[in-house]
């Protein structure tokens, strides 16, 4: 109950908050859109001659839900601990798992949203297929599932090592987008490719290709599409994550100069007035 | 009746510095205590042991008969916390951040009512972040009050406010204290302390160094009284023995009552109008900067 309600108040926050919410929802949205318009009818011949665009809606559909968890959840998080706001949570009888299960949830929602927003632009506007879409759609949930718990793990943990909020952007991005260029979030990248056996370490790349194997038809991908190892990895560096966050986790500034801090203060102090 | 909070022989050092050496108080339910000193002092250090933030290093700790180290989500429901420095959810209204604040508690005051308390009535459905300095204070303590709770922590309350802001804040604690609550507030503003508080105790580099009402701290109450007035054109027959700087006239007395009557007496036969008379006890700032004296320059402790 106090979950949905946190949750509640969090979707409220995101949606005020134009420039975060374009971030999170445009950004992905927005690399669709050029990537596919250029790209869009090349054939892949590595995945035996289908469209571009077939490959790349699925990698965008991780790129959203990696966006809307780890990037989302990365930001707010340091964000509210520089500001004092979760010291301030602390405070309060509000329960560490409710007031976590509530920004996760809100997180959730928003990648779900994506996802369906990503898939549709990519029927409507791209001609792509969703195939079997009966059998494919649970695994393509299941999937999202498992990876929102990764990213979001992924997400608290990074949370945790932003010295304060002037570095948020840098660490956050510094960290995500190298391994997108090299997982194949902007480009098709093969398996056989050195830049792919790296990414194969991190979770960025496991995410796509379980994505894209819910989109490629057959001959391609028989049946409903699972991809255990890929699932596997992404549970792994989830359970990893989760403790390693657990164990960082700080309700309050680690810098009380920054952010929060008496700088704050002094700002406040000027600017008041009854 | 226990007291509300009771603290025995509390020492906290981070690493090497002791911020904390050696403090013992209570405060009584019902009662507003102040803990002033300078930046440094071990003030915000104390009260954030007390609010569960901080363990302490040792020594004995109750509030409101629990451990705040281990007080836990049982315990937070009977303490209301305004910190020191703490940002709010800013994309919020400040009606919807008391209604979230108040969802976290399981007996709440009603949203309106604590809005209205801290006069802010006109701002409801305002963003927080278009708030000013002085309102977002308010909507701390809004924040602070709203699980209605037994004990409230006020960390230096007004810093940065103006006067008249100030003002608003204290008549705030004093409405507070009318509901029987009880208060530790920190500040380093003695007027503060004056107005608002029971009892004063002042920590000076880990240590309480007086403690007492605003009225006696420090031997206040036994400090002679200071008379001042501009110099008459004659001090023949004066009945007090005044010492003459320039212009001026002061003498200090312990029969504050019974001088006065005789100088004016004699002022008044004479037709003197004693310009600039001014009769006043070592103010509250006085006394503290002389138990604070050698500490000032302190460095300050690390968070």
């Amino acid at each position: 109950m106090m979950v949905f309600r946190q949750m509640k108040w969090e979707q409220k926050q995101f949606w005020r908050n134009p420039p975060a919410a374009v971030f999170t929802f445009v950004f992905p949205l927005m690399f669709l859109l050029i990537f596919s318009s250029l790209y869009g009818n090349d054939r892949v011949d590595q995945l035996g001659g289908i469209k571009f665009v077939q490959q790349y809606v699925p990698a965008i559909v991780a790129f959203g839900l990696i966006s809307a968890c780890y990037t989302n959840l990365a930001f707010t998080l340091s964000l509210r601990r520089a500001q004092g706001i979760l010291k301030r949570k602390r405070g309060t009888p509000l329960s560490v798992g409710s007031y976590m299960g509530g920004i996760i949830a809100n997180v959730v929602i928003i990648a779900a949203l994506l996802t369906v927003v990503t898939i549709v632009v990519g029927i409507v506007v791209f001609g792509i297929e969703f195939p079997q879409f009966t059998t494919r759609v649970f695994t393509l949930v299941v999937v999202l599932l498992i990876g929102a718990f990764c990213f979001s793990a992924c997400g608290i943990m990074i949370a945790n090592i932003v010295p304060n909020q002037e570095a948020a952007p840098a660490v956050i991005n510094v960290i995500l987008f190298p391994l997108l260029f090299i997982s194949g979030a902007f480009s098709y990248v093969d398996d056989d490719n050195a830049l792919a056996q790296v990414a194969a370490f991190f979770p960025v790349r496991h995410l796509i290709k379980a994505c894209q194997s819910v989109f490629l038809p057959p001959p391609q991908v028989e049946g409903a599409g699972w991809e255990p190892w890929h699932l596997l990895v992404l549970t792994l560096w989830g359970i990893g994550a989760t403790a390693i966050a657990a164990r960082t986790f700080k309700w309050e500034p680690a810098n009380p100069s920054a952010g929060g801090g008496r700088a704050a203060r002094r700002r406040r102090s000027q600017s008041s007035e009854a | 009746m226990n007291p509300a909070i009771s603290v025995r022989g509390l020492h906290k050092s981070y690493g090497e510095v002791e911020a904390v050496r050696g403090v013992s108080f209570d405060v009584a339910y019902g009662e507003v205590l102040a803990l002033l000193g300078p930046n440094g002092a071990g003030k915000t250090t104390v009260v954030e042991i007390l609010e569960g933030y901080r363990k302490r290093t040792s020594g004995e700790v109750e509030v409101l008969g629990v451990d705040p180290a281990r007080g836990g989500v049982g315990f937070r429901e009977r303490i209301g916390i305004v910190l020191q420095e703490c940002g709010i959810d800013a994309y919020l209204t400040v009606r919807e951040v008391v209604q979230m604040h108040s969802e976290y508690y399981r007996a709440p005051r009603a949203v309106d009512e604590v809005i209205e308390l801290v006069g802010l009535d006109e701002k409801r459905t305002s963003r927080v972040k278009t708030l000013s300095g002085g309102q977002q204070r308010r909507l701390d303590v809004a924040l602070g009050l709203i699980g209605d709770p037994e004990l409230l922590f006020l960390d230096e309350p007004t810093t940065g406010f103006d006067p008249s802001a100030r003002r608003q804040s204290w008549d705030i604690v004093g409405n507070l204290t009318k509901l029987g609550k009880t208060v530790l507030l920190t500040t380093h503003y003695m007027d503060e302390a004056q107005a608002l508080a029971d009892r004063v105790i002042v920590i000076a580099r880990g240590h309480i160094v007086a403690e007492g009402t605003p009225a006696d701290i420090g031997g206040r109450d036994l400090d002679k009284t200071v008379v001042t007035f501009a110099k008459p054109t004659s001090l023949d027959g004066v009945p007090v023995s005044v010492d003459v700087a320039g212009e001026s006239c002061r003498f200090e007395t312990e029969h504050v009552t019974r001088d006065l009557h005789r100088l004016t007496a004699w002022a008044i036969d004479r037709g003197f109008a004693l310009d600039a008379l001014d009769v006043r006890k070592p103010s509250l700032e006085d006394v503290y900067l002389r138990l604070t004296a050698d500490t000032q320059t302190e460095t300050e402790v690390p968070k």
